[in-house]
């Protein structure tokens, strides 16, 4: 059987969090998740406050349903029992922090929880910000 | 960490976030104005530390997390009280926002109750203090599921031009 991921690409408007987005798409429904630098060997839970605030993730990293599948994956790869539990993301910076894409590689497309999670990063990554630019300050001014 | 947050450096936050635009239209009481909010998110800093025992650093965003930055140091973020900066702060920090009660009256002081739920699991509620802080609402992001249904969840800046 086949277990090369399928990659589906999605457009970052400008000005939006992309690493954020992805981090609560899947905090949503996978609330178990571990995350791991594709340039480290450390597994990081969700409550790890150095994933939302600091810069301890980088532009490419992996998501595991839950800690005990990323123990799989470190072991043994892609395998038949652990194809719906793995996201592999890229953020591939784009000129002048523009056209910015984000890259998810996924190993089972037809999964229900998965084709969610993506969709949930799709709508949040193409949004241009919930927030118009034009707000008032004359009455904080007066 | 040691937060010291002067003049200095909230002129320099706000320029890095963008908002340098700001201190213009503060004009001549630019001084006093940032000497104002650097003393506002003292109190902000005072306030969680009190609450959650760890003291965060909105100033060490700029460099580490600018665009989360660019939401925390948003003016209306800044006009927030205490109670609802820590609430922000939270939602940077991944949690979830669980429920939200709105209930606005023409001419009333508007009630908002935020319910969070943190990625330990923990639930918190945070009340809005004063009438500035309905104006958060604005920075929530909005995820639309299963056609009708609506996940209010990550705190955002405007898009930049």
């Amino acid at each position: 059987m086949d277990m090369s991921g399928v990659d589906r690409y999605f457009p970052i408007a400008y000005g939006v969090d992309a690493t954020d987005i992805v981090l609560r798409a899947c905090q949503r429904h996978w609330p178990e998740c571990v995350l791991r630098n594709a340039t480290d060997d450390e597994d990081r839970s969700l409550d790890d406050p150095d994933l939302w605030i600091g810069n301890s993730l980088g532009k490419e990293f992996f998501v595991y349903r839950c800690r005990r599948v990323a123990e799989c994956w470190h072991k043994q790869g892609a395998a038949e029992d652990n194809r719906d539990s793995m996201l592999h993301v890229m953020i591939a910076a784009g000129e002048n922090d523009r056209n910015r894409i984000c890259v998810v590689e996924i190993h089972d497309e037809a999964n229900n929880m998965i084709q969610k999670i993506l969709a949930a990063m799709e709508q949040g990554l193409n949004d241009a910000g919930t927030v118009p630019e034009i707000y008032l300050l004359a009455g904080e001014a007066a | 960490m040691s937060v010291q947050t002067d003049r200095e450096q909230m002129h320099s936050a706000l320029e890095s976030c963008g908002y340098g635009w700001l201190i213009e239209y503060w004009g001549d009481h630019a001084d006093d104005r940032l000497d104002e909010s650097a003393r506002h998110l003292e109190r902000f800093v005072s306030e969680y530390k009190t609450q959650f025992g760890e003291q965060p650093d909105p100033l060490g965003l700029v460099d580490s997390s600018p665009l989360k930055a660019a939401a925390f140091f948003h003016p209306t973020t800044l006009a927030a009280s205490a109670p609802i900066q820590c609430a922000v702060w939270r939602i940077l920090l991944g949690a979830e926002v669980q429920e939200l009660d709105f209930h606005y009256e023409n001419g009333q002081p508007p009630k908002l109750t935020l319910q969070l739920k943190t990625p330990y699991g923990e639930m918190e509620q945070y009340q809005a203090m004063e009438p500035q802080d309905i104006k958060i609402l604005r920075h929530l992001g909005i995820t639309v599921v299963n056609g009708t249904g609506v996940v209010l969840d990550g705190y955002y800046a405007p898009a930049p031009k």
